[in-house]
């Protein structure tokens, strides 16, 4: 399950103006870069785990 | 006044690397794979010294010539196949990494730019008089700080051009550089000025490799000494109503690709949708 606010908090501060641009995007680049790589990876293990189960699955 | 964030955590397998185009070190494992080459290479090795011992060292020249046979022999196909399990390893990593940059931009432009710059276009429309005009400003400066964030040029500078009494003059910019100061006009003497209020009237977009390229589209010259050599510039308007024209430049060029024309595509089209009045 996954709740949180459409715009988040970092978001509005920068929309706002009270948060700089740099400092937002530098922010919001490692924190997508760190879930893109989990995230992929998840994405890499489970298709890799199922590749395996077929190859159970048709000996 | 500015505000700072705490740092975020270096994410998973975060270590010394190289440089992706957000800007970030790309993930890079250490190799377990060398480590169990390695291995492998020992017990072969020992295995066949032992096989060699066994029944005591060679006396002979002839004998001993038959043993380094033997090594070159078991050698040659371990090195042959280590070298390629390293390249695919390599490979994969490499295909690893594109995919997160990939998905890495897609939740930046997304998540972190769309979703906020579009809840200040409905708050622009909420609003009126005086509060409205100050949030419009804010959303223009928004729009260029993040088509400044989001294309891949290094030291990439972006400014909105806004359309007013038939000229275009610099209303926000964010970047490398001074502050613009380009006026694009209609007057028969600025053909980059009547070649800009073109693009914007026929709601267009350019994207150039390089400025200093032979051939280039009407209008598309630098002026003399601007310090940029590849350019995007996009039309601003929403409906029939010409806004302006936004713009990011970067020093090298090809600095931009197809991916950075869409996001200030997207870009403009927010910024038309917050600029424009009602009818």
């Amino acid at each position: 399950m996954m709740r949180g606010q459409v715009v988040p908090e970092e978001a509005r501060a920068w929309t706002a103006g009270l948060l700089l641009a740099t400092d937002y995007f530098a922010h919001a680049r490692r924190e997508a870069v760190a879930k893109a790589s989990a995230a992929i990876r998840g994405r890499l293990h489970r298709a890799r785990r199922a590749s395996s189960e077929d190859r159970e699955t048709s000996r | 006044m500015a505000s700072t964030l705490p740092p975020a955590g270096p994410g998973p397998d975060m270590g010394a690397a190289g440089v992706g185009v957000l800007g970030e070190p790309v993930a890079r494992r250490r190799s377990r794979l060398r480590t169990y080459l390695l291995a492998e290479a020992a017990a072969i090795g020992l295995g066949y010294g032992v096989a060699v011992l066994r029944d005591g060292a060679p006396v002979t020249g002839g004998g001993w010539a038959l043993v380094a046979a033997g090594a070159v022999a078991v050698a040659v196909p371990l090195w042959i196949k280590s070298r390629r399990e390293l390249r695919q390893e390599t490979e994969t990593r490499s295909a690893e990494s594109l995919a997160i940059e990939t998905d890495a931009r897609l939740r930046l432009v997304v998540g972190d730019v769309v979703t906020p710059i579009a809840e200040v276009v409905g708050r622009v429309h909420q609003t009126s008089g005086k509060e409205r005009e100050s949030l419009r400003g804010q959303l223009k400066q928004l729009v260029v700080e993040a088509a400044a964030s989001l294309c891949d040029g290094e030291r990439a500078r972006a400014v909105f051009f806004g359309l007013e009494r038939g000229e275009m003059r610099a209303a926000a910019w964010f970047g490398r550089g001074d502050p613009p100061t380009t006026v694009f006009t209609d007057d028969p003497a600025d053909r980059r000025g009547q070649e800009a209020l073109l693009l914007v009237r026929f709601h267009d977009y350019l994207l150039v490799d390089d400025v200093q390229a032979g051939e280039l589209p009407r209008g598309a010259e630098p002026r003399p000494g601007a310090g940029y050599r590849s350019f995007i510039s996009v039309s601003v308007f929403c409906g029939q109503q010409n806004l302006g024209m936004l713009s990011v430049d970067a020093p090298e060029p090809g600095a931009f690709d197809e991916t950075d024309l869409n996001v200030m595509r997207a870009m403009a089209q927010l910024l038309g949708a917050g600029l424009v009045d009602r009818r």
